[in-house]
């Protein structure tokens, strides 16, 4: 049975900062941490979580909840209202204080496949995690949309891992819902 | 991707997907990679300064004084290296003041 002691620098980052935002709001990690989390053998400088845009009274509880552990790596000292501002259009980057790596880069919800993950999000017993990834379906999508070899790469290792749980249909699904959307 | 790439990333996945003994190794690859990471910021702030490493990663200068106090925290420095540190910390304070001065 693994413990604590078995997580990886990343993973127990990402499992106490996922702790965190819990008690505020759903969250959804997407992009290549489950690829990761799923014994891809590469490293990352960030993680990647979507949180519904939620308002500002409850996000200014949230920050104030993940301030006392990490800081804002590129809008440190500005006003709460103007980090809230700004996540409308972009991402804020959440760090351990003083550590540069990993870097937990928080969104709103921006489109139906960020809306889709948030409602669709689901643990996934291989990683030993206890936090919430996308469906695996749309993160092979997802790669294999974005095309780079990393990502190709990522898409190729969780297909071959998740190979008796990926549901064709879904992953189609998801594959045209990206083509329209990103 | 070349197929010998793909050979490798097939192999590696079939060592996960068959659960074999694969965490330690994947864990502690993860682990390397991030403590290096993590060394060489440390290390290019401390000779570079943070007017360059500000360039470089786009961090704010709270977020560079919690690193130099951390890595200060941590006796990962030579003396040296905490003089050198100290100016820019004294010199990131002194800026921001002027800055809220104004």
């Amino acid at each position: 049975m693994r413990t604590v002691d078995d997580l990886n620098l990343l993973a127990r980052f990402t499992t106490d900062f996922c702790k965190i935002v819990e008690k505020h709001c759903p969250y959804v990690l997407v992009s290549g941490f489950l690829a990761i989390s799923s014994g891809r053998s590469r490293g990352t400088e960030d993680i990647d979580m979507i949180i519904p845009k939620i308002p500002l009274k409850t996000f200014k509880a949230l920050h104030k909840d993940l301030l006392r552990k990490y800081s804002l790596f590129h809008l440190e000292g500005l006003p709460l209202e103007e980090v809230y501002e700004y996540l409308q259009e972009a991402n804020v980057r959440y760090v351990s204080k003083g550590q540069l790596i990993p870097n937990m880069e928080v969104k709103f919800a921006k489109n139906a496949v960020d809306e889709d993950n948030l409602r669709k999000r689901k643990k996934i017993a291989l990683t030993g995690l206890d936090v919430y990834f996308a469906p695996i379906e749309c993160a092979i999508a997802y790669k294999e949309h974005m095309g780079s070899q990393k990502d190709i790469e990522d898409a190729r290792h969780l297909r071959k891992v998740y190979e008796d749980e990926i549901d064709a249909a879904e992953l189609k699904r998801y594959a045209r819902m990206i083509a329209r959307e990103l | 991707m070349s197929s010998e790439r793909e050979r490798f990333i097939d192999a590696w996945a079939e060592r996960v997907k068959n659960g074999s003994d694969w965490r330690r190794e994947h864990n502690a690859f993860i682990d390397a990679q991030v403590l290096q990471a993590n060394a060489f910021y440390r290390r290019f702030l401390a000779e570079k300064g943070s007017e360059r490493f500000k360039k470089l990663t786009g961090a704010s200068d709270g977020f560079i004084r919690d690193m130099l106090r951390n890595t200060t925290a941590k006796s990962r420095l030579t003396e040296k290296d905490a003089v050198a540190l100290g100016r820019v910390v004294k010199a990131s304070l002194h800026k921001r003041h002027e800055e809220q001065r104004i």
